[in-house]
């Protein structure tokens, strides 16, 4: 079953529109939503949680349809969005109390020990909270509620290392359970390397890529050439590519790269930049 | 809706202590002075605490945060609406309790005290009519304004009418009947809370 499956979702504000032909993210894995700044990554979030209404379109939780998420959705889906926080003038305790009466399956001992393991303090405002202390107490909330599906918009920005590697860890605990599924969307790839199974890359509002990671190794190729060389190529078997000083990067699928080509390490963040810089999959 | 109420408590009694001060001493001030300003204003004072709480709502971003809550968007209305309520029972007992240990001193009529109460019940109930709905529709940043378009008049009316208009003797043709026409307020708190509801479903974040 997929966790979420929407079709011809669609919302136009004018000066951008996003339109998402299929997304699907299955039970039990870990999507990544990539994409530029203003790509449509957060809207999509939006009009998954219903802050925002889509214009067409439908979207499937769990199999049921829902026009919007109902308090029954809301009790099993953790969230993480851009500037929404808890109240700035409660402690990290005070909110867990709040939360206790907002969720029915609300966990206090695990919130409890998310505080402890993420270093949260308990006393302390919310307010008065570090961006990255912010960002811990809202996924300490998300995990906390017995939640079959996080959805997470940009969890990891403006976190330093270390604790990005705490919450990756935490997330890849949660996926554990077969149930459980992430649908993550992040700036910092390497991150979303790290963690998911299968990544969707948004640009300008489309789709353009959607794909198990570990496809993609095996399907696409970041390969290197002289200009004079690039401009050779077939230009239908050119999924992207990007010139500098020293020569041209193209991204191909694998089977019509050339032998005169260098092909290089797969990187997820340089096949996007390669895609955003005029490629097309399609 | 319990999630709700129970934060706003929370943010209350942290950031509100010099508004109940207030209330309190307006209250006293209204009392002893038979001046129904300061008992209108005691009202308005404890039916903006809910709207204070909006606004740290919306300037802190919980209101987004809010709406991930399973929690339904009437009931973040509704908590708000409740809260108002119960600070201008509050203020109303208040004025209630003052004006009846005067009235026990004899330095008050029993009439004044309940044109008084009268007085902070209509200023109250119409305040949070007109004002709720334009903070949630517009935002508490954009909606000030016309909050105080809409605060002032009814301040500064209330603060003539009392300086020209002999209110005590005014307030002995009032009799217990004219509670009745509560009716109208109550109506408008009501139409304003359906039309709160109506904002906040529609809105998108």
């Amino acid at each position: 079953m997929d966790a979420i499956r929407c079709i011809g979702l669609k919302k136009d504000y004018g000066d951008f529109s996003l339109y998402l032909d299929k997304l699907v993210v299955p039970q039990g894995s870990i999507v990544g939503l990539i994409g530029e700044n203003g790509a449509g990554k957060s809207t999509t979030i939006r009009l998954l949680l219903s802050l925002a209404i889509a214009d067409a379109g439908s979207i499937e939780l769990f199999g049921e349809a829902v026009d919007r998420l109902t308090v029954r959705h809301r009790d099993v889906v953790g969230f993480v969005m851009e500037d929404a926080w808890p109240s700035a003038y409660l402690t990290a305790c005070q909110t867990g109390k709040v939360m206790q009466k907002a969720y029915s399956k609300w966990d206090a001992a695990r919130y409890d020990d998310l505080l402890d393991r993420l270093g949260i303090p308990r006393e302390k405002l919310f307010k008065d909270f570090s961006h990255g202390m912010k960002m811990k107490l809202v996924l300490a909330i998300a995990l906390s509620h017995h939640a079959k599906l996080l959805i997470l918009d940009e969890p990891t920005s403006s976190l330093d290392p270390m604790t990005r590697d705490e919450i990756l860890t935490i997330l890849m605990e949660f996926t554990r359970d077969e149930d459980h599924t992430v649908l993550i969307s992040s700036h910092i790839i390497s991150d979303l390397e790290k963690i998911c199974d299968y990544i969707t890359y948004i640009h300008r509002g489309r789709i353009l890529l959607s794909s198990e990671k570990d496809q993609l190794e095996q399907v696409y190729v970041i390969a290197s050439c002289t200009h004079q060389q690039s401009f050779d190529l077939d230009p239908s078997t050119v999924l992207g590519r990007k010139d500098s000083p020293y020569g041209a990067k193209v991204l191909m699928r694998r089977e019509h790269v050339p032998d005169f080509m260098q092909k290089q390490l797969f990187n997820l963040e340089e096949m996007m930049i390669l895609l955003a810089k005029g490629g097309n999959l399609r | 809706m319990n999630a709700l109420l129970l934060k706003d408590w929370y943010v209350l009694i942290r950031q509100s202590k010099l508004t109940m001060v207030i209330v309190i001493v307006f209250t006293i001030v209204g009392v002893a002075s038979s001046t129904f300003f300061y008992a209108a204003v005691a009202a308005i004072v404890c039916v903006m605490l809910p709207l204070t709480t909006m606004a740290y709502d919306q300037m802190h971003h919980w209101d987004r945060f809010v709406i991930g809550l399973p929690i339904e968007r009437k009931d973040v209305v509704r908590s708000k609406y409740l809260l108002a309520l119960l600070a201008l029972s509050l203020s109303v007992l208040m004025l209630a309790i003052v004006g009846f240990a005067f009235y026990l001193a004899n330095d008050i009529a029993l009439e004044t005290v309940l044109f008084m109460l009268w007085t902070q019940l209509v200023a109250g109930l119409f305040f949070l009519s007109v004002n709720y709905p334009i903070v949630i529709k517009m935002g508490f940043e954009r909606g000030r304004i016309w909050y105080i378009i809409i605060t002032i008049p009814i301040v500064s009316l209330s603060g003539v009418l009392n300086s020209i208009l002999d209110m005590e003797s005014l307030s002995m043709h009032v009799s217990i009947r004219n509670f009745a026409y509560l009716i109208i307020p109550i109506l408008l708190v009501i139409g304003s809370y359906l039309l709160s509801v109506r904002y906040m479903e529609s809105k998108e974040y």
